[in-house]
Formats: structure tokens, sequence, C-alpha cells
């Protein structure tokens, strides 16, 4: 790979979401980026991986040795030496089939699931779906609407929740007043910023969203819909600026595509790094794929200078002048033991969690408020979103990890949902499931910004977190890319490619006509 | 032929009651094939000996009129990230038609480009239209791959086939066209249609958004 160029403005290294929008960002004003990844495959923490390769990808992890530290001093002043052990990044791996003929058959349509290492859903009036649009990044992916806003009521029972005026007023489970005061809340809801209406100024951050509905006396069902279905703020430590705040995302976002405020991405949430990705590239990036950094150096100023990369065949030694990377590749010593986690489970199913009557494939969000001592966030995908075969259903939770294992953090959910022991026929059974947990990379990477003596041109990058949307993501980027590039705009509208000059058109010298002989060879 | 070309502005003309039907056709191939010279001279009808690969160009778009239709590509090139094996499969997504390109003086470039046909086959869209596209056909005094071996292949796995050359523009508009005879054509109109059930997704850059304030909702 001798025509590789060695000297880069910025080089990335992991191409998760924070790290491809910040590609994007970089090559779109004329940095020189090279951007790789220790993967074939693109995404990272956010891939999608089909049947087969969530298995392997999880049989991987499991193999890593955790001997990593041992190989080599670290401490010399002049080099770090980063982590590749993904072990020390994910825990608790596990997944099993419900029976060995299930095993069989899925395996046979495994390229037919798109299986999500990070699922989500977007807010249509979000920071992502906005940076997708002013950016045109958009033209590269393609979404589909949640259509199913849905909550648990007080019996057990899976209520779908109007999100539109029209499904508002054609709810049968609101009596009229109660429409009439759902209406009302809204409204005030979207008429200013302060939410003048609704509360005292000093009291926005004082008292909890969930005090300042019950102070409504609303009847219990439209104090469940906003406090767990609109707001999703169903704990005491949310004040009423955040409930406020998230309820207004939440109404501002419905109406834009469609009735639900929610999107998600077509093929899985890993199309989104690509896209990303794809724009860097249309705008000079190199990209590397299954090349790894092994270390960075640092110079006498405690800057990093250059890096060293390597995959199974070759070395490349690499100048830069600012490295991001995603913390799962922080050098090896300032990984400790993290307790922070955040839990996953991936379940593939025969039957969707609330059967519609309208006949189609949907994709439902239900957010589970003190599921065990944890809030739950469940999204279902199906044939709808191209992740799943038709009659399969793929199911998302993730949590903060409060337990000992990935596992008992959705036992009770599952339990609640889905046909385990007993002969539920209602209930969907899982055929697959899958869970791990991952260090709070959040935490992780405000614990590496406060290490003294880091060298000021290295960026880390947080992956995952267990929240909806990936509005954080983008805030991320924009945040490193105005440390490296204080007086650029942050990803300008692309030019019309109709309006590009190629090469160099004033001098067309190598026009040739259009009749000419050598049409000889074909039909 | 009975078939000509539109510059990308077109529309207009005479045949006023034709269809448009709107495909993207994505290019696969080794570095330095001759790609993106294969989608410039088709695009601008230009040719660049040294041509740099092109920054800033998302897709470029031309069309090709059909009998009474209007075909409308939206050709995808590879943004240099084939180099290192490292093209995103996003590229392909929903591709309804691919140009696998070789060069004709390369033989490694041959094989290569079987290499994307089965990857083609594999990952893409089961209706895609694929046609191979042996390019260069300027430098056929110092041809590494016959026409025969490459048009059996193409044969047997159904792909379209002709040799190409960008430099003198042999065959560029015949493939375009030959591939936009081979799609199946459904009117614009029908396509959106489609949009409102149930399989299609949403653009959220394109017609699908509802033209409302940030105040807009249909709560209100």
């Amino acid at each position: 790979m001798s025509d590789l160029p060695k000297d880069y403005d910025i080089i990335i290294v992991g191409t998760g979401l924070t790290e491809s929008i910040l590609a994007g960002a970089l090559a779109r004003i004329g940095k020189s980026v090279l951007h790789i990844d220790r993967n074939q495959f693109y995404g990272g923490e956010f891939a999608s991986h089909t049947l087969n390769n969530l298995m392997e990808w999880s049989d991987k992890i499991k193999r890593y040795p955790d001997i990593e530290n041992d190989r080599e001093q670290n401490d010399k002043s002049c080099f770090k030496k980063c982590n590749n052990d993904l072990g020390k990044y994910y825990t608790e791996i596990e997944y099993s089939f419900s029976d060995l003929e299930t095993q069989d058959k899925l395996l046979k349509l495994s390229r037919k699931f798109t299986l999500d290492l990070t699922p989500n859903i977007f807010y249509s009036r979000g920071q992502l779906i906005e940076l997708l649009i002013s950016s045109d990044v958009a033209k590269y992916c393609e979404f589909k609407m949640v259509s199913q806003i849905l909550t648990l009521d007080r019996d057990g029972n899976v209520q779908k929740v109007p999100t539109s005026r029209s499904e508002v007023f054609k709810s049968n489970k609101l009596g009229m007043l109660e429409k009439r005061s759902m209406m009302q809340f809204v409204q005030a809801v979207l008429k200013d910023d302060n939410f003048n209406e609704l509360i005292e100024p000093e009291q926005l951050q004082t008292i909890s969203f969930r005090q300042l509905i019950s102070n409504k006396k609303f009847p219990q069902i439209i104090n469940d819909y906003l406090i767990n279905a609109v707001a999703m703020c169903p704990n005491e430590k949310d004040n009423a600026l955040k409930g406020l705040n998230d309820t207004k995302k939440f109404l501002t976002s419905v109406g834009r595509f469609g009735d639900s405020p929610f999107l998600y991405s077509m093929y899985g949430a890993g199309e989104l790094p690509q896209c990303f990705c794809r724009m860097s590239a249309v705008f000079g990036a190199i990209y590397y794929l299954d090349m790894t950094i092994d270390k960075f150096h640092i110079n006498s100023e405690n800057r990093i200078e250059s890096i060293t990369t390597k995959n199974d065949k070759e070395e490349f030694k690499f100048n830069c002048k600012n490295l991001i990377i995603d913390s799962s590749y922080a050098p090896i010593d300032y990984f400790k033991s993290i307790d922070n986690l955040i839990s996953h489970c991936i379940l593939i199913t025969d039957k969707t969690i609330y059967k519609n009557d309208d006949g189609l494939d949907h994709i439902s969000l239900l957010f589970l408020p003190k599921m065990k001592d944890t809030d739950i966030y469940m999204i279902e995908t199906s044939y709808a979103s191209n992740c799943s075969p038709q009659g399969y259903f793929v199911v998302y939770l993730f949590c903060r990890n409060t337990r000992k294992t990935s596992r008992e953090n959705f036992e009770k959910c599952i339990e609640t949902f889905f046909n385990i022991g007993e002969l539920d026929e209602n209930k969907p059974n899982v055929l697959f499931s899958c869970f791990y947990s991952h260090i709070d990379s959040d935490y992780f990477v405000h614990e590496l910004d406060k290490i003294s003596n880091r060298p000021n041109n290295l960026h880390f990058v947080s992956g995952c977190q267990p929240k909806l949307d990936f509005d954080h993501h983008v805030e991320q980027a924009k945040k490193i890319f105005n440390d490296i590039c204080p007086n650029d705009e942050f990803m300008p509208k692309p030019p019309d490619p109709e309006d590009i000059i190629f090469g160099d058109e004033t001098e067309n010298k190598n026009e040739i006509s259009k009749e000419t002989n050598q049409n000889e060879t074909s039909e | 032929m009975s078939s000509q070309t539109r510059s990308g502005s077109g529309g207009g003309g005479t045949a006023s009651a034709s269809r448009t039907c709107q495909f993207k056709l994505v290019l696969l191939g080794e570095s330095s094939v001759g790609k993106s010279s294969l989608v410039l001279r088709f695009v601008k009808g230009q040719f660049h000996e040294f041509q740099e690969s092109t920054i800033g160009a998302a897709f470029l778009t031309q069309t090709v009129q059909i009998d009474d239709t209007t075909v409308k590509f939206e050709i995808w090139d590879t943004a240099g990230q084939e180099r290192y094996h490292s093209l995103a499969p996003m590229y392909y997504r929903g591709a309804q038609a691919a140009i696998v390109v070789y060069d004709i003086s390369n033989k490694e470039s041959f094989h290569k480009a079987q290499t994307w046909v089965k990857e083609l086959q594999r990952q893409a869209s089961p209706n895609i239209v694929i046609a191979l596209a042996g390019n260069k056909l300027d430098l056929a005094n110092k041809r590494a791959v016959s026409y025969e071996e490459a048009k059996q292949y193409a044969d047997e796995h159904s792909l379209l086939f002709m040799e190409t050359s960008a430099k003198t523009a042999a065959n560029v508009m015949d493939i375009f066209t030959s591939i936009a005879k081979k799609l199946p054509k459904s009117d614009v109109n029908e396509q959106a249609s489609r949009q409102s059930q149930n399989r299609s997704g949403v653009n959220v850059g394109g017609a699908n958004q509802n033209q409302q304030g940030t105040s807009g909702c249909a709560c209100k």
C-alpha cells in the first residue's frame, strides 16, 4: 500500500456514529482525513449484523484473552499502546436459541435479519435528522415511521398511545373531558419556551415532572401517557424543565413526516455511520477498514505526532495533527475497571407484542419505567423496516445495568411480554436471545478527559448511551469539531452535483469526436 | 437504436405525455479501471486523461429516452472507498442497476469484477440489473482479457456485457441505454403512490416532509 499518503490533518479511529459525523464534517471543509476501524465492517459499536455475524461477533469477543496488560510495558512517555481487546469493553455476552430446529430455521434466514448492536429511534425534529437534512446526507438513507408508541397500563396490558390530534379524538380509551384536558396541556407546552402557563419559573428545576403532572389533577390514564410515553421522564430526578422540554420535542416531531414523532432507520441503525462515511469519502477522506491503531507517538510538547497502525499483514506509520479515537481504543493503561455499564438484549420472536387490526407490519416503541430498578427502552422492529423476514420480529431492550449479569436486567420484562415456561398462545415466543453489556463510554470519556498529562490533540469519543435518539452524538461531534476547527462551519450543505466542474473544462483537449471506429467488438 | 439522450435538465420537449422513471445505478470495480471516467463521459461528454478522483459529487444524474419513457439515472460513484476494501454496503442498498467495470488490459481487474458480481448477487436487491463493462477498449493492443472470455462469463451470469472506452466514447451511451431498456418501467407517479404503502420508507430530505413551521404539530 505504498500509494497511501503518510500525512493527515486528522486521523480518526473507529467508525462509530460520532467518529463518522466528524469524518464527514472535517472532510467537508477540506481537511485531509484518514479513517480506520479494527473491524472489517463499518459502525463499530453501532454496526448492524446478520444473525450469523452477530453470533460471530459475540464468539470473537468472548475469545479475547485478558492478557494484554502483561504483553508490553506501557509507561513510556514517547508512546502509548492502544487497546484492541474488546473484552475490556464488552462483558457478559451470551446468546441462545429456543431449540435446535429453530436454530436451523433461523440460520437459513440469517441474511434477512439486520440486528443492531445499538438500536435507536429518532425524533423527527431531533438534531440528527436536522443534520441529515442540512448536510444532504439524508439522500443516502431512508427511514420508516415508528408507527406505534405503546405503554403498559396499570392492569399490565399494552396500550397504543394516541400521538396525533385525530388519534386522540378517535381514541376510545379517553373520555371527552380527558381529551380536552390533554389537548389543553399540549397547547400550553407548545405555547412558549418558558412554559409560563404550566409552571412558575422558579419551580422548573426544583420540582419533578412527575410532581408537576400530578399537580394538574389529570385522570390517571393521561398521567401515564404523559409521564411514561410522551416525556418518558418517570423519575424523581427528572425535573419539570427536562420533562416539559422532552414533551415539546415529542409534540413538535409529530406531523413532520407522519402521525408518529419517531423515525427508525431502514435496514437498521448501522446504516447511519456508513452514510456519514460516504459523505466523508465523497469529500476525499481515505477509508481503510480492518486496520487498527497499535500505538500513538507523543513528542516533547506532549502532542501526538504520529500513529502506528497494523492489521494481519502490514504495519504503517502515519503523521497527524489531531487524533480522534473511540474510547474502546483508549490506551491500555487508561482502562480501569468501570462499574457503570449499559445492558442490551436482542430477541427474535414469532409474534408482535401488540397486535394491530390493520394487518400491517409495524415498528413500535415501548418505554418501561422502573422495570425492576431500571428504566428499559423496548423497540420492536419487523419486516416493515427490512430488518427481519416476514413473520419474524426483532425486539431490542436496553437500560442502565443494575444487576450482576446482562440477562438479569431484562428477566422481569421478558416474563411480562413473552411466552416463557407456561403456554400462553397470545404471547410471542422467544426464538433467539442475545444479551451483552458494555462500559458506559460517556462516563469513561469523562474520566479520560480528566487525565492530566493527556496529549492536547487527542480527542476521545464515546459510544452508545441508554437514551432515545442519537442527538448527543451530534452534540459531541460539534464540540470536538469546534475544538479542532473553531472558525469553520459545521457541515454546510454540499454543492449541487450538477454545479460541480470536473477537471479543467476550459481546455477540453481530450475531447474525442463522438464517432470513433473502435466499436468492432460489441454486439 | 431508437433511443437518444437528453441533458439532465431535460424533461421539456415535445413528448409531453412521456413518463419519467428514476433509478439508482452504482458503479463497482477495482481502482483505476475507469469508473468515474465512464460516468463523466456519459453525463458530461468529457474525458480527462489524468482524472483526479472526483471530490464532492455524491452522485450525478443523466437521462436516457426509451420510446415514450424518460429514464433518469442517479449514478453513484464509489468515492474511492473500494480502494482498501472498505466499500460500505449502504452504497449498493436499493440500487436497481449496477455497472461492474474492469480494464481489458488488466486481467486482475476482471477477476475482481467477478467478485463484485458475486457480492451484488448475494447482497443487493434480487431484481438488480447488472452490466459488465470491459473498459479501456482504446488500449486493445494491450488486451489481457479476451472479448469471448468475458462474454461467456457475462452470459453464464445473466449480465449485460459491452466493451467500452470512456476515452473514445465507444459504447458508453449504449451500455447505459441497454440497462435503461432492461429496467422495469413504472412511472414516477406510480412510484409516488407506492410511497404511501407500507413497504416504502420516509426520505427525510425529500418530498415526504410536511411543510410546517417549528411549532407545527398535528396535535394542535
